[in-house]
């Protein structure tokens, strides 16, 4: 894999500060990161080889203060409305992981012509009572990284780079906006199951089998309800394929969109 | 000086292997712990001790909120209000206090309190509290809005009692079109307000703009006193000088005839105190978005810091987080921390942990003779708004592993 250049730019978006990523050329792909934190992964550059990949940290998560005006899903929704109209991208892929994945499917319902495409990563979103999503707000950084890897070697190592006083720091922040807008309903929106027929795009749901922040049963519930949709598992793969398994959900995404995106937005 | 005595009715009958076994006393305890065979008798018990405080001339008695505990069976603190006000006469009840947020509807709280008050008299305190970090886990309550519900609670409360209804309420999380509150409270303009706290900066700020009395619960003596001082510089830099009865201190007391005594009669009962029945894991003190983040990264700070063992008795007592031994000892702490602290209401833990009936009563008795009349020969203290190190003020409230 050759040296990709990852840019890091602040932008103000509607007023708010806002810090985007980004790398590649070709088709836009707008990645929406889970509750834990921004974070330029391996996944990311195996996209970026293909695809000009936009990162942007979700307002709130890296701020002191939560901002009035952005204290449900639904204002995240406008928030990346106005995100694509000020960077004049009329159409993009759109991809997210886990809270990323549920703000992804709110975006895909309400606006669906602003997208090519809708891939959805180990996605929050929905709710089932027989099967809980896991409780991330009693568990400590370290039992939520060794939850969320199923390599033990990459948990450990997640946890020892989250134990600066920095990464501490982001930690606490990112978890508050997350608490902001997922404390209650966790993690979902109780009427999104019903607005999902809207999303009359091409869908991949993509899901590392042993994931168990979110389980797998709701990989079946997102294929039952969204209307156009593709669904590749991940064997030995926890909550995060972009880090556990970055070459397979690249190799999954990129065929997907070279297969189903329309002429014009098929990566190379 | 004011005296009240506290009473958390804790569940003092939690199993031997309690610690291997259980990781938490609060949210997730297992309910089947509680036995309501022996609650029934329990509640009887500690509403004797509570009323006990009217005969033996307590300016008030306390009761709490605290939900999904071994720590406290109070999630209504109204409910053993309204039995106290049957069983007492003269003393004052406060209600240390109300959890605003925790209520859908704060309305509920304007009612209840003004229906205790004139019930009792004109006897009600009312304090105003958010919940510690637990029951929002335990309520399923977005703490990100702990806040501004409390402040937006606190508002319509004290409106609804003193400003004629009916009138509307248009706010961020309570929106009430008739705000016409029956009965209305009996003390004018309102019960008195207090605001029991852990300590966190923005309740200090409140009780300097309302100069309501900030009650600060047990904490290193070290810890109270920069509270104190934050609180008296604050209060110096808008432009007035706290009296003394803006300050309390609440900690456990225990007095029997000799240190060794008291030693030997409660300090295992303490140490359920704060070993088991504060037992729980970092991410239910502090859910997040409860505190502000910086309070929250200096709190696990400290908490990388800790080995997680609890303290010792000889620990509690020198770091002034209980005050225990002979009447002499006890007069001769609170005389020293009195002078340090300058604090104008004295609120104290009278039974704590599993200390059995006789011993509450002796401890109670034996306070009311032995301490009391000295306590209440203590005269304003006003130690000065800043001294080197009590300057400063800690804003994490995660400094002990017990928080009321």
């Amino acid at each position: 894999m050759s040296a990709l250049a990852v840019r890091e730019e602040r932008l103000t978006i509607a007023g708010t500060r806002v810090r985007v990523q980004s790398a590649g050329d070709g088709p836009p792909l707008l990645y929406l990161h889970g509750a834990g934190g921004v974070a330029w992964l391996p996944g990311h550059t195996a996209l970026a080889e293909h695809c000009r990949v936009l990162l942007p940290e979700h307002p709130n998560w890296g701020e002191d203060e939560l901002a009035d005006g952005l204290e449900s899903i639904e204002d995240l929704v406008y928030f990346y409305l106005d995100f694509l109209d000020d960077l004049g991208l009329e159409r993009v892929h759109l991809a997210g992981h886990s809270l990323g994945g549920w703000l992804a499917a709110e975006i895909a319902v309400a606006h669906p012509e602003r997208l090519w495409t809708l891939t959805l990563i180990d996605a929050a979103g929905l709710w089932l009572p027989d099967c809980p999503m896991l409780d991330l707000f009693a568990l400590s950084p370290a039992e939520s990284a060794r939850l969320a890897n199923y390599d033990p070697a990459i948990a450990e190592a997640a946890i020892a780079a989250g134990a600066t006083p920095e990464a501490r720091a982001a930690a606490v922040r990112a978890k508050a906006a997350f608490a902001r807008v997922g404390w209650n309903p966790y993690l979902h929106n109780p009427r999104l199951r019903v607005r999902l027929r809207r999303v009359r795009l091409p869908a991949l749901v993509v899901w590392g089998e042993e994931d168990r922040i979110i389980p797998p049963a709701y990989v079946d519930e997102y294929a039952r309800l969204l209307p156009d949709v593709r669904v590749v598992r991940f064997p030995a793969c926890g909550h995060s394929p972009a880090r556990e398994k970055p070459a397979e959900l690249a190799a999954a995404m990129l065929a997907f969109l070279r297969e189903r995106a329309p002429a014009g937005a098929r990566p190379a | 000086m004011e005296f009240y005595s506290f009473h958390l009715m804790p569940w003092p009958y939690l199993p031997p292997d309690f610690d291997e076994k259980y990781a938490s006393a609060w949210v997730t305890c297992p309910n089947e712990l509680y036995d309501p065979e022996r609650g029934q008798a329990l509640y009887t018990r500690y509403l004797d001790e509570l009323a006990l405080g009217d005969e033996l001339g307590f300016d008030g008695i306390c009761v709490n909120e605290h939900h999904q505990t071994a720590y406290g069976l109070m999630p209504a603190p109204n409910l053993v209000a309204a039995a106290l006000v049957q069983r007492t006469q003269r003393t004052k009840i406060a209600l240390m206090g109300n959890a605003v947020p925790l209520r859908d509807h704060p309305l509920r709280i304007a009612e209840e309190v003004a229906m205790l008050d004139v019930m009792s008299g004109g006897r009600i305190i009312s304090g105003f509290v958010r919940g510690i970090g637990c029951e929002y886990h335990s309520f399923h309550m977005n703490p990100t809005y702990s806040r501004e519900r409390t402040e937006e609670g606190i508002d319509l409360i004290l409106r609804a009692w003193t400003e004629p209804g009916p009138f509307s309420f248009w706010g961020k999380h309570y929106r009430v079109r008739y705000v016409n509150v029956w009965p209305r409270p009996l003390q004018k303009p309102h019960p008195p307000v207090w605001l029991p706290s852990t300590g966190s900066v923005e309740t200090i700020e409140w009780s300097v703009q309302r100069r309501w009395p900030f009650v600060r619960t047990y904490d290193t003596l070290d810890a109270i006193a920069s509270m104190f001082q934050r609180l008296r510089a604050r209060a110096n830099e808008v432009g007035y000088e706290p009296e003394p009865e803006q300050i309390g201190w609440m900690l456990p007391i225990y007095v029997a005839e000799t240190d060794e005594k008291a030693r030997q009669e409660a300090a295992q009962h303490v140490q359920y105190l704060f070993g088991w029945l504060s037992k729980r894991p970092f991410e239910f003190t502090l859910p997040p978005g409860y505190i502000s983040a910086q309070s929250m990264v200096r709190g696990l700070e400290v908490a990388a810091t800790k080995t997680g063992q609890s303290r010792s008795y000889e620990d509690l007592l020198d770091l002034g987080i209980i005050c225990f031994g002979s009447p002499e000892t006890v007069r001769q702490r609170l005389a020293a921390a009195h002078e340090r602290l300058g604090f104008g209401r004295l609120v104290g833990l009278l039974h704590f942990g599993s200390l059995p009936h006789e011993l509450t009563v002796k401890n109670m008795h034996l306070f009311a003779e032995e301490v009391l009349p000295f306590v209440r020969t203590l005269g304003p203290a006003r130690p000065a708004a800043s001294n080197g190190a009590d300057g400063q003020a800690s804003a994490a409230p995660v400094a002990t592993e017990a928080r009321a």
